[in-house]
């Protein structure tokens, strides 16, 4: 399968401006640093036409035939000056650095706490890397594009004027020249960004892209060699790395084009300062001194605009990952108020589903209208073919979605009041992919019971035969992703099943529990549901028949016919 | 692979990236020296100027001026555009030959890595070599260059003055960046862990965020995070302090050396005698010593990712360098596909062999069941039989030839396998089925669909969407377009691993027939835990705990 193109993506994202406002209210110590880094960036400035002024007359002494001595003040000057522009350089790194890290810090915060939410991340509709990387290297290089570029453009717009207040009152004619040359910069610096911006946008999306499709063909690597299609895939990743280099070379070439521009308008203008200032020298209206200090300081009426023009395209992914960013962090739904106290009880719950239908975008059928009622302490078995919903309504209980129709009430209280991840830590689930997250194998067992005691474990899984496993040496300590590797997919399954039969459940959820055993296992499996399960609510969906375990209900899923 | 090796081999790369790298090279050397240039015409043609010589003999210094400024606009484009150009083309080989290498080494012990550890890689690895490659190696010859030409000049002049130079120079860009390395390496790596960490960390939550929600782990991984961002912060604090020390020591630096050639200068105008500098030239010094020392300025901030940047090569060169699980062989197959399996051993690791001795054969019209308790190394057969992973002992031969002889892409084109867990890739179903068949039409597509017992998915179309990891699928019907995706394969030799879980009884019965029908006399190997599976099989094979039992035909 190739690459797919990001074209359809960008769309959407047209419409925003280029410069998203949000960013300046992502934490409040922001706007601070902001103006510490542009008055370390005036200091900076003023520093440097200290120096200049003193350097100057300090080389001109040369020319000055009577005195043969070192001009004392001017060497002062120019130490004042270079102190300033020390003190500058020193304290400059801190306080960009701190913008970047509190604004980095929010940022992150704000996004993983809209990542936390499994509801809001079960919404996204692409997959989960984008996610990843947006929160990892969309973070770093946003918050290094507000560290940089918004100080650079304070230091842009104050810099100039002081430049040129000074050579106001020292010659009015290079004022006259810089200031209808450096009128010209802002625009071009404009017109330039506006190309650049959805440039930018086609870089990140294509990175995305490539990333994405990278992370998916190694996660199928087995099934691509299976069927001897693993060259072709390299040979779709080089061309969609050739890709992304021509899309980054694009954007590239549009930063260094419009420095280019700038440092050569810039280039002119100095020239142009310099012929006036050559001419008036030669012709002696003007001192040395003053036509030095004018020659080193004119540039810098330039270098603070080219500086932000350069830090825009160098934060070029930054630019293109903030409103992602920011609409990833706006997604984080506030928690909503428990209902009454915070209840203890370890009761079972009464589940009643009336009329509940769930259309879902990413499959086919809807499924509902579904009403049952399951009473507290009673074991249901879900069956039906297929792709038909039983793990969708393991979603609904869950509350990861809302019902398109239809109530779902939870002890005679509607379900979607309440507070979900309370509710959530009181359901018992063991889902069709389990997945194992912990650093080690024992804590991922214990995940919802952080004080089982290691007999307690052996225990459990010696009902559900496991023991061999968690006996073999290092296998409790090792790490999940790496002890899991040697185990068969249906040891796996019990496994989690072991995971589930611990803590505290009012509710369990079991999404086939025998799939992937056989006859012995799903009998110790039935064995240790019936045993442990008594005080528990308990959901099964199942394709397998549950032979002799004591079924109350039985809820049979139809396709709803099209 | 030591730091040293990493530096060479990327030097080595980034040479061998693009076509013509003295292209590259010359052109950081030009602009390095048109800046240096500039800045002493610049300085020799004003005060020249004001010794009010007739207007026209400043024509030239003005048009050499020019002719500085706008080549070092122009070569600076140049020069950034071909470092940029050359770094994007070494990253994207690396990308290629990373995936190369773990093609090779998946499945097997070595190749499996996290979902954490692979994004970190690829994304953070590549970034850190990308800015060695753009920022740190253009900055150290630009500097080199810069300081040279400038040397050289001053040297020409006022060689008391050329001396202070050098020395400033040699603090600025040496002195500094060295402590700059050495006293960010324990910070760079402490990062370099939390930034690993903060992938695992994220991976994890967005895996198996709905999983620990019902758990107090949930709480528990946003309280991880949030210390991981606190850490990160006063890590970045302390390095940004060091880096706000040694920046202010170099300007410092910086600015006492220009001040002092510049008093050397004006008492060497002065001078009668030796060491004389005629008064035209005696902007040239200090004005070449701002410019030269505010570009060596520029290496201090680089240095202090030296060697975090370095160690991300060594690991991608690491990665590069992971030994292949079964390396294949020349060998070709021939035509009759007839496997045989001699006191097979099989095992994950050395010390715990799961199949010791097994034995059979697989020729035009059997049928060999596999069956045992679950953990018992049914699917590491699959493995063996696939030419992925090398068996411990005994031997596996396809025709006459061992398997260890033969291409592993070859053994792939007889024998092909339904896998427990098949990946559903994320492209649409017509993708996912012609990965088995690229020259499959549409019809054959739909045709391999229903014989599946997919008929909801064949109506939908073959545009659908699967999803990531085939998420938009039930379990049930992934297994069936694992099947779907064999049935257009048509290999040899068919392997069969569980493809009846996940199936209520009546479409399993139907599936299975569907398999009779379509394997005609071709040997299935079929894994099952259910009973009925195995009522068609010619032989059964039967894992024993670790030992291989009875080979019944």
């Amino acid at each position: 399968m190739d690459v797919t193109s990001p074209a359809q993506r960008s769309s959407g994202r047209s419409a925003r401006p280029p410069i998203d406002r949000r960013l300046l209210s992502v934490d409040r110590s922001v706007a601070a640093n902001l103006i510490a880094s542009g008055a370390v960036g005036v200091a900076t400035t003023i520093g440097m036409i200290l120096q200049a002024i003193g350097l100057a007359r300090l080389l001109s002494s040369a020319l000055d035939v009577p005195t043969h001595s070192v001009p004392l003040g001017a060497v002062w000057l120019v130490v004042a000056g270079l102190s300033a522009i020390a003190v500058a350089a020193g304290v400059g790194p801190i306080v960009t650095t701190m913008t970047a890290t509190a604004a980095g810090a929010a940022l992150f915060r704000r996004a993983t706490a809209s990542v936390a939410d499994p509801a809001v991340l079960r919404t996204m509709p692409e997959d989960r890397t984008e996610v990843q990387v947006l929160c990892t290297k969309g973070v770093d290089a946003t918050s290094a594009y507000l560290a940089q570029y918004f100080p650079a453009l304070v230091v842009a717009t104050a810099a100039p004027c002081i430049v040129l207040v000074w050579l106001a009152v020292t010659d009015l004619l290079s004022a006259a020249i810089v200031v209808a040359t450096v009128v010209v910069l802002p625009i071009f610096m404009v017109l330039l960004g506006r190309a650049a911006a959805s440039k930018m946008d086609e870089t990140w999306d294509r990175l995305m892209t490539l990333t994405r499709h990278f992370a998916d063909v190694v996660a199928g690597m087995r099934t691509l060699r299976s069927f001897n299609r693993e060259a072709r895939q390299l040979d779709v990743l080089a061309a969609a790395s050739a890709e992304l280099t021509t899309a980054t070379m694009a954007t590239v070439k549009v930063a260094l084009l419009s420095s280019f521009a700038l440092e050569l308008l810039s280039s002119i203008a100095t020239a142009l300062v310099a012929v006036g200032l050559g001419i008036r020298l030669a012709s002696g209206s003007i001192s040395l001194s003053v036509a030095l200090a004018i020659l080193i300081v004119t540039p810098e009426a330039y270098l603070p605009l080219r500086r932000a023009s350069a830090q825009f395209h160098e934060a070029a992914d930054g630019v293109a990952a903030a409103a992602s960013l920011l609409d990833l962090a706006d997604l984080r739904t506030p928690p909503k108020p428990p209902i009454g106290a915070p209840s203890t009880t370890t009761r079972p719950v009464a589940l009643t589903f009336t009329d509940v239908t769930v259309e879902l975008a990413d499959r086919p059928t809807p499924i509902g209208p579904l009403s049952f009622s399951a009473p507290a302490g009673t074991v249901t078995w879900l069956d039906g073919p297929s792709g038909v919903g039983k793990s969708t309504v393991f979603s609904l209980l869950l509350n990861l979605i809302d019902p398109d129709s239809g109530v779902i009430t939870v002890d005679g209280r509607c379900l979607g009041e309440g507070d979900a991840a309370r509710w959530r830590t009181q359901i018992a689930w063991l889902p069709q992919h389990p997945t194992f997250p912990g650093r080690s194998v024992a804590d991922a067992l214990a995940m919802r019971a952080p004080d089982t005691s290691g007999s307690e474990l052996l225990a459990l899984s010696d009902e559900l035969g496991l023991l061999h496993l968690l006996e073999r040496p290092g296998f409790l300590d090792a790490p999940p992703h790496q002890a899991l590797r040697e185990v068969s997919t249906g040891e796996r399954r019990r496994l989690a099943l072991m995971r589930t039969l611990l803590g505290p459940r009012r509710l369990t959820l079991l999404d086939e529990p025998l799939a992937h055993l056989d006859e012995p296992s799903q009998c110790a499996v039935l064995g240790a549901i019936s045993r442990r399960c008594g005080a528990s609510t308990v959901i099964i969906a199942s394709h397998h028949d549950l032979k002799n375990l004591p079924i109350d209900l039985h809820v049979h899923l139809e396709r709803v016919a099209q | 692979m030591t730091r040293r090796d990493a530096l060479a081999q990327l030097m080595r790369r980034l040479w061998d990236a693009a076509p013509n790298p003295r292209r590259t090279l010359g052109a950081i050397v030009v602009t390095a020296s048109c800046t240096v240039a500039l800045a002493a015409t610049a300085g020799w043609l004003i005060v020249r100027a004001a010794t009010r010589p007739a207007i026209l003999s400043l024509a030239i210094p003005m048009g050499l001026v020019q002719l500085f400024a706008i080549s070092r606009a122009v070569s600076r484009y140049g020069e950034r555009v071909l470092t940029h150009d050359r770094a994007l083309r070494m990253l994207g080989k690396l990308r290629v030959e990373t995936f190369a290498a773990l093609a090779k080494s998946i499945p097997g012990p070595h190749g499996r890595r996290s979902d954490a550890e692979l994004q970190a890689q690829v994304i953070d690895d590549i970034d850190a070599v990308e800015h060695f490659a753009v920022s740190t190696i253009p900055a150290i010859i630009a500097s080199g260059s810069a300081t040279l030409l400038s040397i050289a000049i001053s040297c020409s002049l006022l060689p008391v003055a050329a001396g202070i130079l050098a020395l400033a120079v040699g603090v600025v860009a040496l002195v500094a960046p060295l402590i700059a390395a050495r006293w960010s390496a324990h910070p760079a790596a402490a990062r370099t862990h939390l930034d690993r960490e903060r992938h695992e960390l994220l991976a994890t939550l967005v895996h198996s965020g709905a999983e620990l929600s019902t758990s107090p782990g949930l709480d528990a991984l946003t309280a991880a995070l949030d210390r991981n961002s606190t850490e990160r912060r006063r890590i970045d604090a302390a390095l940004a302090r060091r880096r706000g020390v040694l920046s202010a020591a170099t300007s410092a630096v910086s600015g006492l050396s220009v001040v002092a050639i510049s008093i050397i200068a004006v008492h060497a105008v002065h001078a009668v005698q030796h060491g004389h500098l005629s008064r035209t030239t005696v902007a040239v010094i200090p004005l070449l010593a701002i410019a030269c020392l505010e570009l060596v300025g520029g290496l201090t901030p680089v240095a202090q990712r030296f060697s975090s940047d370095l160690e991300a090569m060594a690991r991608l060169d690491g990665t590069l360098e992971l030994p292949a699980t079964w390396p294949d062989g020349h060998g070709r197959v021939t035509d009759s596909p007839v496997i045989t399996a001699r006191a097979l051993s099989l095992s994950h690791d050395a010390s715990r062999p799961l199949i010791t001795g097994c034995s059979f054969s697989l020729h035009r019209g059997t049928r060999l069941s596999v069956t045992g308790p679950s953990g018992s190394g049914k699917s590491t057969l699959c493995d063996a039989l696939l030419r992925f992973v090398p068996p411990t002992a005994g031997t596996l031969t396809l025709g006459d030839a061992p398997y260890g002889a033969l291409e592993g892409g070859q053994v792939r084109t007889v024998v092909r396998a339904l896998d427990q867990e098949p990946h559903c890739f994320n492209a649409t179903l017509r993708a996912n089925l012609l990965l088995a068949a690229p020259d499959a039409s549409d019809a054959e597509c739909l045709v391999a669909l229903e014989r599946a017992q997919l008929q909801d998915l064949a109506r939908s179309g073959l545009d659908t969407a699967v999803g990531f990891g085939g998420e938009r699928l039930s379990g049930g019907e992934r297994r069936r377009l694992g099947l779907a995706r064999l049935f257009l394969a048509a290999p040899e030799v068919i392997v069969l691993d569980e493809p009846t879980e996940g199936l209520d009884d009546e479409t399993a019965t139907t599936v299975l027939g569907e398999v009779d029908q379509w394997s005609g006399d071709r040997p299935v190997v079929l894994v099952s835990h259910r009973a009925l599976d195995h009522a068609w099989a010619t032989a059964i094979v039967r894992f024993d705990s670790a030992v291989l039992a009875e080979d019944q035909a």
